[in-house]
């Protein structure tokens, strides 16, 4: 039941209509400030989680099995769960659409917790309160898990209307959305000519997977026989990781289609004119993939949670304890997935994947329920595992692999292992770590 | 001892009289170099490949040695020139006397 | 308030040590690292390397050519940096590589793999990734059928990480 407590209901009484009581409730529900929905249910501790993707949907899950009597509500603004993984070899139809889309009401009923479709608008961490566009939800404990922004504004600062033009003309499509529709739509009518591919600067979202997305693409170019250059403008002095993977099929299965630009750290973006300067050169181009800076989701911004760097200005990513995965200033708020923060001078950040943020959801789920229980909270660590297409005949892939560890000096040391032989066994490997990964949180 | 099996890729496996065939390979293993320390500050102890041959049929063409300073899940990458055609026979052994094994067929065009 | 929304109430963290996530039961390695503390040390100078070197040219003075040795100014993963290294001129029945090492001139040991070659396998081509401790120079030797010994010398910088050895 919804109660809408302070439902304001001025606009038809002004208007002078009498309407009866069964009538105005038939009324679209107005949403106001002081709206709160989804009242407690059970006795136990309120969790919310702020978005339903790779790390909400296993923090939720897991968050309910570790602690039955909790009142676990994910929210999530799209009405359908979208994979990111596997996304690129879509582009290429080595899995089709269903294997990314799933519904997301099966696994709520399936594990227990309730799903609200609704963005997240902001938050009253005083009052512990989640502010939504159905009303307001509070809580005991949140969960973030929001994924990333894109950041145009460190391209085009004020300047809205040349983000918005790049945006809906050259789509990134680094976020669970329809901007992967258009970008396959997009290279499936690319008739010739040259292509442009902005890398993010480090830390992004998948650091491998814009390789892949370069090299499907160009196999699609290499089969079917159309003109295509694509130009990758990276910003780091190399490619990585898989770097000796990528550079061997970059060189041996496109040496004509694909150009790796080292070093191109943008320096402005002009989608009108379709010119790119870099570090490393201007680039013209007749279509593009303008991957702009990534950042931690808008809602950690609105829950006032992002770092500050020596000159107080913004990492933009979570500030966070790196063991407890808890916000530095707010320890009843956890930060899951690629919003987290930096963890270790030695390697910087977890690498943001789908396999880093269901291992921290999983970990936050039981040291959540270590918490409410009083028991000690025994701190771990995830570990990666990103498998990457580079051909789509055969189909051969190669991965990397993260593993992590404690050092007595109390930090966390990466060792990063790349797999750069490519063979068609990774590529069916991958498709079981996937399996794997969907039936952990998807019904 | 290790539930993957080794990576094998070929460059080409029907060349050409003369032509030089690329092959890279890589095996899961620990390399453990007998100087880590465990979270008690134990040793850990050393577990390292220390072995790899490839012949084509009988005859051997390369042997490798790696010692600590070879990666973990050790890469290999070598070409040899296809002078007959034979099966490509690949093995790699450990401290523990432990043995990967992996062949490709070589068939001269 | 109730008790259980008091997170902290009783609570103690621990930090004892080292926990591996349930998930890394990883698929490629299946040893995952537990730690990364190491009583391996650095060479303190190349001292031992010119020693190792001199042993593999058993007295002929080697000279620089006729190897291509491909390894990054930067090795941005010290746990695997990629080194690919060639003898680049023609072999034939006549002359061939008998034997080849890579030397980190300041790992801990500092002979990193020795290759031999018969004369069946045309060819002395090789990729390999080294872990390499700090910043050094990396030298690659080849003492050929006919007696030469080629070598082939290059400074890499290290970042900071860790290498796993
Ligand atoms: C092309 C591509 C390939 C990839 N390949 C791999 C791979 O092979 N392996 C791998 O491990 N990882 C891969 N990744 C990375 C992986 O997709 C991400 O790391 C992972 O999704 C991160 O999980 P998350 O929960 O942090 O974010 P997401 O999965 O993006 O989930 C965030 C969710 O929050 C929702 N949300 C955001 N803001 C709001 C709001 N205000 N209100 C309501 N909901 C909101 C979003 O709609 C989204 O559903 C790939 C990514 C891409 C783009």
């Amino acid at each position: 039941m919804i109660t809408r407590r302070n439902l304001l209901i001025s606009a038809p009484v002004a208007a002078g209509l009498l309407l009866p009581g069964a009538q105005l409730l038939a009324a679209p529900g107005l949403v106001t400030g002081e709206t709160r929905i989804m009242p407690r249910q059970g006795k136990g501790p309120r969790v919310v989680i702020c978005g339903g993707g790779w790390g909400g949907m296993t923090a939720a899950r897991h968050v309910k099995e570790q602690i039955p009597d909790a009142d676990v509500i994910l929210i999530e603004r799209n009405p359908v769960f979208w994979s990111c993984p596997m996304s690129n070899k879509w582009l290429i139809d080595v899995v089709d659409t269903d294997f990314l889309l799933h519904d997301m009401l099966a696994p709520a009923r399936a594990y227990g917790y309730r799903l609200l479709n609704a963005e997240v608008t902001g938050f009253e961490r005083d009052k512990k309160l989640v502010r939504t566009s159905q009303g307001g939800i509070d809580y005991d404990y949140l969960i973030l898990s929001g994924g990333i922004r894109n950041a145009y504004d460190a391209w085009f600062g004020e300047d809205q209307a040349s983000a918005e033009y790049t945006r809906q003309h050259f789509p990134s499509a680094y976020i669970p959305n329809a901007e992967h529709v258009a970008l396959k739509r997009k290279m499936q009518e690319f008739k010739g000519g040259t292509i442009v591919m902005t890398l993010p600067p480090p830390p992004h979202r998948c650091p491998p997977s814009p390789y892949e997305r370069a090299c499907v693409m160009a196999w699609h170019f290499k089969t079917n026989k159309i003109p295509a250059k694509i130009i990758i403008l990276d910003p780091k002095p190399k490619i990585g990781p898989i770097g000796e993977g990528y550079r061997a099929a970059f060189e041996e299965l496109y040496p004509d289609i694909i150009t790796h630009v080292p070093n191109a750290k943008i320096k402005e973006v002009d989608p009108y004119n379709k010119r790119i300067m870099t570090e490393a050169g201007d680039f013209d181009f007749d279509d593009a993939v303008l991957m702009p800076p990534h950042q931690a989701a808008d809602m950690v911004w609105w829950a006032d949670l992002i770092g500050k760097d020596a000159e107080g200005r913004p990492t933009g990513w979570a500030d966070m304890d790196a063991r407890m995965y808890t916000a530095n200033s707010d320890e009843n708020v956890f930060i899951v997935g690629d919003s987290m923060g930096m963890i270790s001078d030695q390697f910087g950040h977890y690498p943001k994947s789908g396999h880093v943020a269901n291992a921290i959801a999983h970990i936050v789920a039981r040291n959540l329920a270590q918490r409410v229980s009083g028991q000690e909270v025994v701190p771990e660590l995830p570990d990666n595992l990103c498998y990457m297409l580079v051909n789509g005949d055969p189909r051969e892939a190669i991965a990397v692999q993260f593993t992590y560890a404690l050092a007595q000096d109390g930090k966390v040391h990466q060792t990063q292992i790349d797999i750069d032989v490519r063979t068609p066994d990774l590529l069916a490997e991958d498709f079981v770590w996937i399996e794997g990964k969907f039936n952990d949180f998807l019904a | 001892m290790t539930t993957t099996p080794p990576r094998i890729w070929m460059s080409n496996e029907t060349p050409q009289q003369g032509e030089i065939v690329r092959v890279r390979t890589q095996v899961a293993h620990v390399m453990e170099s007998g100087f880590r320390l465990d979270a008690a500050g134990q040793i850990m102890p050393r577990q390292m490949m220390t072995r790899f041959e490839a012949r084509l049929d009988d005859a051997l063409l390369l042997t490798w040695l790696p010692e600590i300073g070879i990666a973990q899940n050790p890469y290999l990458e070598f070409t040899f020139k296809a002078q007959a055609s034979g099966l490509l026979r690949l093995l790699w052994v450990d401290d523990s006397g432990t043995e990967i094994r992996a062949e490709r067929q070589v068939t001269l065009a | 308030m109730t008790s259980w929304l008091d997170p902290f109430a009783g609570l103690v963290l621990s930090r004892r040590g080292v926990l591996l996530g349930a998930a890394a039961s990883a698929a490629l390695l299946p040893w995952a690292a537990v730690a990364q503390d190491t009583t391996a040390k650095p060479q303190p100078d190349t001292a031992e390397a010119d020693r190792i070197a001199a042993e593999f040219a058993g007295g002929t003075a080697p000279v620089a050519s006729g190897i291509g040795l491909d390894l990054p100014v930067l090795g941005d993963n010290p746990a695997a940096v990629p080194l690919r290294a060639k003898v680049t001129e023609p072999l034939s029945e006549a002359v061939w590589c008998e034997e080849m090492i890579v030397i980190a001139e300041l790992n801990p040991q500092p002979l990193a793999c020795r290759f031999s070659f018969t004369p069946d396998i045309g060819s002395a081509e090789i990729g390999i990734r080294l872990r390499l401790i700090q910043t050094m120079p990396v030298r690659v030797m080849a003492r050929m059928s006919d007696g030469r010994i080629l070598m082939a010398r290059q400074d890499i910088t290290v970042t900071a990480g860790g290498c796993g050895m």
